[in-house]
This record gives C-alpha cells, sequence and structure tokens, in this order.
C-alpha cells in the first residue's frame, strides 16, 4: 500500500516518511523515559508487587483517566474501596526514607514527579491532595488488606453492562 | 447488631474496621435475614456495618441534634475532635500575615457559640457547623455546580470543579464555609485541602463511607460525657437521633428561611 | 440625501499617543502582577476574610460591569428612541461598553481563588445559579455590542440597527438587572434580600455609564482639538442630572424598605449611622459626593455651562458611585448576619474568629492595583479602537448638530 502511494504521488510518500520518523522519535523518547521512569520507588509498597492495580502498559497510558473515574465515584457515591483510588496510589507508591518515613510522591525523583517532570506533564492532583499516607479513610490499600477490594468503576460499568445485554 | 460495633469505633476505628471486615463476612447474611423479616427495614443496618459498596442514596439522610443545655460552656472538646479529624489543625499561618485577619481566615468547620438572650440573660452554648439544608442556598448559587448536595443529605464541596468565585459564602446563612486563603502543606489523606477552594463540614464522610455512622464531634462530646451531639439517620425513626429528638422540641436556625436544616438544636 | 456624519480616527500626536497607551499598559502590568502574587500567594494577602469574602476587587468589576451596561445608554437612546442629536455618539457608547465589561471581567475572573479553572467556569453551569446565567449575559452582551457596532458602521448593515439596538438595549436591562440579583437572591444576608436592588442597579448604570461616557468623550475631543457644541453637552449634563436624581431617588426608596421591615433596622443603623466606614461611605460617598454635589454642579446656572465643571460633575459621579458599591458589596457583609433573633453573640468560634459583629475590612494594595489595572483595561481598549477605527465623530459642534437634527 505504501507503494501505491509513492506512486501516486511524492506528498504522502514524503508523509508517511515523516511520520515514521515522528514515529522512531516518539518509541526513542519513550525508551528513555522508560529509563528515567520506570520504576517504582524502590522502599514504596509497590516495589513488592507483581503488577499496579491493572497492568504496568495500560496504567503508564491511562491512569489518569482511572483514577478520575474512581474520583466521581468517591466524591458524589462515597465509594472508596475501588481499586482505583488515588489515596491508594499514593499510599503503594510512596518511597521511604533511611528513617523509614515517607517522603512526599510529588518531590523530585519521586514516583509521581519523576516521570510528570520528565514529560513536562503538569500534576495538580497535589494541591490539595496529601502527598504522604496520612490519615488515610478506607482507600484500595486497606480494601486490599481486609480482602474487600471492589473492581474499578469500568469494569464495574461493564459487568453492568454485560448483565443487562444477559437479561 | 450495628449499634455496638458503632460504639467501640469510637475508640479504636481502626480495630473496628479490620473485625467489621471479618464479621460482616460472616455474619451479613444472617443481618441481611433479621432486618428484612423480623424487624422490617432499619436504615442503620446497612449504613453501619462494612465500607460502602454502592453509591450513596436517599434512603438515608444524616443528621444532627444538639441539645443546647447540655453544651458545657468552656468546652471545645467538639471543635477539637474535628480539627485532629479533617486536619485543620494543620493549617499553619502564613508568614506576614497578622494575627486578627488569620483567624478569620483560617478554615473553621465548627465553631462554639455563646448567646446571651436580651431579655432575660440566658447563656446557651452551641456548636455551629454546616446546617447540611435540604435545600441548600450554597448548592442554589455555585455557579459550577461543585457546591452539591450528596444524595444521603451532606452538602459538600467538589473541590475538583471549585474555582473559588466564594458565592456560596455569601449565600449561606450560618458562616459555614471557609475559603483556603493560603498555600497548604500539610493536609491528611482523608480530607484534601487546597488554596483557593471553598469547603465546609462534610458530616465526616469518610467515615460514613468506612462504615462508620459516627462523627468526631458528637463522639467527642459523648466522650467528655456530655452527649450535647447526636449524630444519626434523619430517615430512620429507630435511629439515635431521631429519638433524642422525639424526646423535646427542636429549632432550626432561622427556620424563617424554610431550608429544612439537617442540624437541630433543643433550647435555642 | 440627509446630512452625514463624519466619522475620524482619533488623530491625535503620535508621541502623545504612544506616551498614552505606555501609561495605561503600565497600570495593566501592575494590575496583572497585583493579580499573578494573590493567586501565587493566596488570598491572605488581601484584606477578605471567611466574613468579608468578596474585596475590592469585586466593588471594581462590579462597578465596571454595571457601567459597561449603563455606557450603552447613549447608542440606545439614538437609535431605539431615535434621538437624531445621539446618533452621533452611538459608536464610542458601543466601543465604551464593551471595553468596560471586559475590564470588569477581567477582575472578577483574576479574584477568583483558582482562575486557572476558568475553564471549567465555561463549560460545567448549574442554571438554578444567577451566576452562571450572567456568565451567559456578560459574553452574550459582548457579542450583541460588537454586532451592534457593525450595524453602526458599516452601511449594508444599517437597516438592522433599530432591531439589534433594541435587542441590544433588552439585553443590557437583563444584565444589569441580574448582576443586581447577584445580591438580590441572597436571602441569608440582611441587606441583600429585597426586591429593589435590582431596579436600583439599573438606575445607577445608567448614571455610571453616562458619567464615564461623558468623560471619555470630553477627553478625547479635548486632545484632538474636535469641537463639542454647548447644547449637545448641555442635553447629555441634563441626562446626568436626571440619572443621579433617580439614583438618589432609589436609594431612599430601598433604604424606607429596609426601614418598614422592622428586622432590618439593626441593618439601616449600622449604615446610616453608626457603621463608621460604611456610614461615611454611605453620606459622603454614595449622597454627597456622588448625588448631591453633582446635581448641585449640573443644575448651578453658571458651573452648569461650563465644561471642567460639568467634567468635574462625572468624576464625582464616578466616585460615588464606587463608594455605593462599596457600601452595597463590603458593608453588607461587614454587617453581621443575623442568625439569633433576641439574643447577643458573647462568642462566635475561637477569639478573634467573627460573628456576631461587625467584621473587619482593610483592602490591601494588590486588591487595588488590581481593579484599577482593570479600568486600564477598558481605557486602553478605548483608547486603541478610536484611534485605529473610525469611532469618533469628527464634530458635535451646535451647526453639525442642528444640521442633522434638521435632516432626519
Amino acid at each position: 500500500m505504501n507503494h501505491n502511494q509513492s506512486k501516486s504521488g511524492v506528498r504522502p510518500a514524503a508523509a508517511v516518511q515523516w511520520l515514521l520518523a515522528l514515529v522512531c522519535l516518539g518509541l526513542a523518547g519513550m525508551a528513555q523515559a522508560t529509563g528515567v521512569g520506570d520504576f517504582v520507588v524502590d522502599s514504596s509498597r509497590a516495589a513488592q508487587l507483581e503488577n499496579c492495580v491493572e497492568p504496568t502498559e495500560y496504567m503508564r497510558r491511562n491512569h489518569m483517566e482511572v483514577i478520575r473515574h474512581q474520583r466521581d465515584t468517591t466524591v458524589y457515591g462515597g465509594i472508596r474501596s475501588t481499586k482505583h483510588s488515588l489515596s491508594g496510589c499514593v499510599g503503594c507508591h510512596v518511597g521511604y526514607d533511611a528513617d523509614h518515613k515517607p517522603v512526599a510522591i510529588n518531590d523530585k525523583g519521586q514516583f509521581c514527579a519523576a516521570c510528570h517532570n520528565y514529560t513536562a506533564v503538569k500534576l495538580n492532583c497535589f494541591d490539595c491532595h496529601a502527598t504522604i499516607p496520612e490519615g488515610e479513610a478506607w482507600n484500595q490499600v486497606m480494601a486490599v488488606d481486609h480482602g474487600e477490594l471492589l473492581p474499578g468503576v469500568e469494569e464495574q460499568a461493564d459487568a453492568a453492562a454485560a448483565g443487562s445485554r444477559a437479561q | 447488631m450495628s449499634r455496638e460495633p458503632d460504639r467501640q469505633v469510637n475508640q479504636d476505628r481502626r480495630r473496628f474496621m479490620g473485625a467489621a471486615a471479618g464479621a460482616v463476612a460472616g455474619s451479613a447474611g444472617g443481618v441481611g435475614a433479621l432486618a428484612v423479616g423480623a424487624l422490617g427495614y432499619t436504615a442503620a443496618d446497612d449504613a453501619a456495618a462494612a465500607p460502602r459498596t454502592e453509591p450513596v442514596s436517599d434512603r438515608h439522610r444524616w443528621g444532627m441534634f444538639v441539645d443546647t443545655a447540655k453544651c458545657a460552656e468552656g468546652c471545645t472538646a467538639c471543635v477539637d475532635a474535628c480539627d485532629q479529624e479533617n486536619g485543620l489543625n494543620l493549617q499553619a499561618e502564613p508568614h506576614g500575615s497578622n494575627e486578627a485577619k488569620w483567624q478569620n481566615q483560617r478554615a473553621v468547620w465548627i465553631r462554639k457559640v455563646k448567646l446571651q438572650d436580651k431579655t432575660s440573660g440566658h447563656v446557651t452554648n452551641l456548636p455551629l457547623m454546616c446546617q447540611h439544608c435540604e435545600h441548600p442556598p450554597c448548592v442554589d448559587v455555585c455557579p459550577t455546580g461543585a457546591s452539591f448536595k450528596r444524595a444521603d443529605g451532606i452538602v459538600m464541596v467538589d473541590r475538583h470543579t471549585c474555582i473559588g468565585c466564594r458565592y456560596c459564602m455569601m449565600a449561606c446563612p450560618y458562616k459555614a464555609r471557609s475559603f483556603i486563603h493560603e498555600q497548604v502543606d500539610q493536609k491528611l489523606t482523608r480530607a484534601p485541602r487546597g488554596m483557593g477552594c471553598v469547603e465546609s463540614c462534610n458530616l465526616c464522610a469518610h467515615r460514613l463511607d468506612e462504615g462508620s455512622a459516627s462523627t468526631a464531634c458528637a463522639d467527642a462530646c459523648a466522650a467528655e460525657g456530655h452527649h450535647a451531639i447526636v449524630f444519626g439517620d434523619l430517615k430512620d425513626p429507630t435511629s439515635a437521633v431521631r429519638q433524642a429528638m422525639a424526646k423535646q422540641p427542636s429549632r432550626q436556625i432561622r427556620e424563617d428561611l424554610e431550608l429544612n436544616t439537617g442540624v437541630r438544636y433543643a433550647g435555642i | 440625501m440627509s446630512k452625514r456624519i463624519v466619522y475620524r480616527e482619533w488623530l491625535i500626536q503620535p508621541e502623545r499617543y504612544w506616551g498614552l497607551l505606555a501609561v495605561l499598559a503600565a497600570i495593566i502590568a501592575i494590575g496583572g502582577a497585583s493579580a499573578l502574587y494573590m493567586e501565587h500567594e493566596g488570598h491572605w494577602v488581601t484584606g477578605m476574610t471567611n466574613s468579608v469574602v468578596w474585596g475590592l476587587p469585586h466593588v471594581f468589576a462590579v462597578f465596571l460591569i454595571v457601567a459597561a451596561s449603563g455606557a450603552l445608554n447613549v447608542a440606545s437612546i439614538g437609535t431605539v428612541f431615535n434621538k437624531p442629536a445621539y446618533k452621533p455618539l452611538g459608536r464610542l457608547s458601543g466601543l465604551l461598553a464593551a471595553g468596560l465589561l471586559v475590564g470588569g471581567l477581567l477582575v472578577l475572573v483574576l479574584d477568583l481563588g483558582r482562575p486557572d479553572r476558568l475553564v471549567v467556569a465555561m463549560t460545567t453551569y448549574n442554571f438554578s445559579s444567577i451566576f452562571a446565567w450572567n456568565i451567559f449575559l456578560y459574553t452574550g452582551f459582548l457579542a450583541i455590542t460588537i454586532g451592534y457596532l457593525w450595524t453602526m458602521a458599516e452601511r449594508k448593515g444599517n437597516y438592522l440597527q433599530r432591531p439589534v439596538g433594541v435587542f441590544a438595549f433588552l439585553w443590557r436591562l437583563a444584565l444589569t438587572t441580574g448582576t443586581g440579583s447577584i445580591f438580590g437572591f441572597l436571602v441569608g444576608r440582611t441587606a441583600y434580600d429585597t426586591a429593589v436592588l435590582a431596579p436600583m442597579f439599573v438606575v445607577m448604570s445608567f448614571a455610571y455609564g453616562l458619567a464615564i461616557y461623558m468623560l471619555v468623550l470630553m477627553t478625547s475631543f479635548e486632545w484632538d482639538g474636535r469641537p463639542i457644541g454647548p447644547k449637545i453637552l448641555k442635553r447629555l449634563k441634563d441626562l446626568l442630572g436626571l440619572f443621579v436624581g433617580a439614583v438618589l431617588y432609589f436609594t431612599i426608596v430601598y433604604h424606607l424598605t429596609n426601614l418598614y421591615g422592622a428586622k432590618n433596622t439593626d441593618f439601616e443603623a449600622f449604615l446610616l449611622a453608626n457603621g463608621g466606614i460604611y456610614t461615611l461611605m454611605f453620606w459622603g460617598g454614595w449622597v454627597l459626593v456622588g448625588g448631591l454635589l453633582p446635581l448641585g454642579i449640573i443644575y448651578h446656572p453658571r458651573l452648569g455651562k461650563d465644561r471642567n465643571w460639568i467634567a468635574t460633575a462625572c468624576a464625582l459621579v464616578i466616585a460615588g458611585g464606587l463608594a455605593a458599591m462599596y457600601v452595597v458589596i463590603i458593608g453588607s457583609q461587614a454587617f453581621p448576619l443575623e442568625m439569633f433573633p433576641g439574643k447577643t453573640v458573647l462568642a462566635f468560634g475561637a477569639p478573634g474568629d467573627v460573628g456576631g459583629a461587625v467584621a473587619p475590612y482593610t483592602p490591601t494594595l494588590p486588591e487595588l492595583l488590581l481593579g484599577i489595572g482593570g479600568v486600564g483595561v477598558a481605557m486602553l481598549i478605548v483608547s486603541v479602537g478610536i484611534r485605529v477605527l473610525q469611532f469618533l465623530p469628527e464634530s458635535l459642534s451646535d451647526k453639525e448638530m442642528d444640521g442633522l437634527a434638521e435632516a432626519v
């Protein structure tokens, strides 16, 4: 198909080349980003776990959506036990210093800041939200500890939709 | 089942959550059957058992009853407890601010108010917080809908959409709301707080969501032995708050505005 | 063919023009810096508190928005009420209205706790909020004014002038009523819980808008050496006198209504007798400077003909208007919420927390600078507008005006 395009005109071919170049650049950038940001902080609870609440690749790309869905569920519905709570993110991913004191998750080099600084994406969760687990209410981490984790908001919606279809 | 653990919760909520998780797993079926079969539906059961798994609904309406006769002069237990619970004690006066102004700028969710009758000289003490109106003026005026009433009657602010216009503060007849005037460095996970948004008492919504039907102020008042604040479900005739309200007449503050407040007072 | 009005760009010397722009730019930059400072530090650097939640920026913002609506009045008189003498004044009227509105809105927006979330305000609406409605009223006003200007300036659009003018006139009334209602619907606050507030805002808008309009007109003509005849000046100042008189009348009605309701007597005593700065602002600013003095000048047999005195009267109306806004917006917040009738509030929260007593408020410099910055923006828009486009008529001399009146 590419061949056909290049026959039909120079411009599409050039565009394709540009696109390819861009994708390569992007991949290279991502590879580097992975180099910088491919870590859970060693001292964090997350470091001992196989996976995040969703597959890592999925979380890398969609964590903001996932958090936002849970946000409305929590604020308006009062549900804090689904596996996508921001408070759960902080509880699991926060690093600890030599004295076992938690380090703010948005501090330089910590879990959130490492990637967000690298990609220059402003993060304003922590304008209001706590950056270390302190005075937590019920959240994902506790729900796991008590074996009461609820599925994510999207999964619940999917399940509900599947249920209604089945009927 | 529900009311007993409730009291334990007041002492140690963490321990309760662990225990409840197990207890509920074991007995949820039994309780459910009992509630539906023998007593009919009572709201307290599903409210105060386990962390919430279903969105809040209007089957409950949370509220309080304050018996001003029991509210002791000079006692600030409720205020202190609220400060601790909701991280209000973590607010720091900005450098270069002046003390008097800061007292009017820092966030306050609950206040002790002392009144004296102009004719008789009788002195009344009471705690004043968001009255959780059924028809809240703050919700009416909010341009973005950030100020909202949760299905279970709790009036609160969705700080994700609050733009800090402070119109709700203009509208509130109770001075219940606070604007965050300064950078907030320290906060609790359960009580997010940030510069430029408005907030107020949310009846310790995080406790309710965990399955504990209590508020910090009511617990603290009871722990002091005063029992002036009773918290509970206004829609459940068997709840402690309804029982207390049934025993004596109570009023709403600014009853003339017909806001149908969720907080009622006896002796004013 | 009837006599045509000739419009010309503002032709003052470049040095003077650029000098003016530089001054305005500096005022705006300072205002912007103040807003940044307030946003960065938080509102603790202002005098605003949890008791007085809207401060000096709102005084300026509401004043500018109200005046914007009034400034368009001159154009309405020309097109809607068919007074030929006002026709040449229409274009400047529209431009000034747009400028004042933009200035006022900027101040309002920059005083938000989270101005960065403006997009939220533009995308999520709560239609039970008069504030949300006002967002539409304001943006709509801007669009209509621009359309109105087009019908006045483009001959092809001339036939639309009257319908658009009528629409703009009605929209303008709605806008001022809406602005007044922002306060009028606050049931919890003694001062605001009255329907008189909305029509009072409409009349205030006429007065303040016209005063600003006259000052801008006289200044821009003076600098450019264009003539304004005594006849049109007399018309304008008589109109101003009428509006200022109407403001005073509504002021009396407002207070009488409040006094009639027994529960409001405390508030009235506060405002009229023992409210300190607010009482002073009311009598000294709102009534004397903004009302009686200008009326005295306008209807004085000699001073009323003197341009400088007329300009002084306009300035006094503006100053009085700001004082009136200060009393309406801040005075009524400083006055304690009446929660416990028949009871004295001995203590309200921690010591220093205010309730049951008059709340202190001292505006700080950044608030003032932000407000003035908004005025700067309005003036910048007008200056650039009249310089690059044909907004100002070449002459408003009596001869010109007589010709116009005969021609139509």
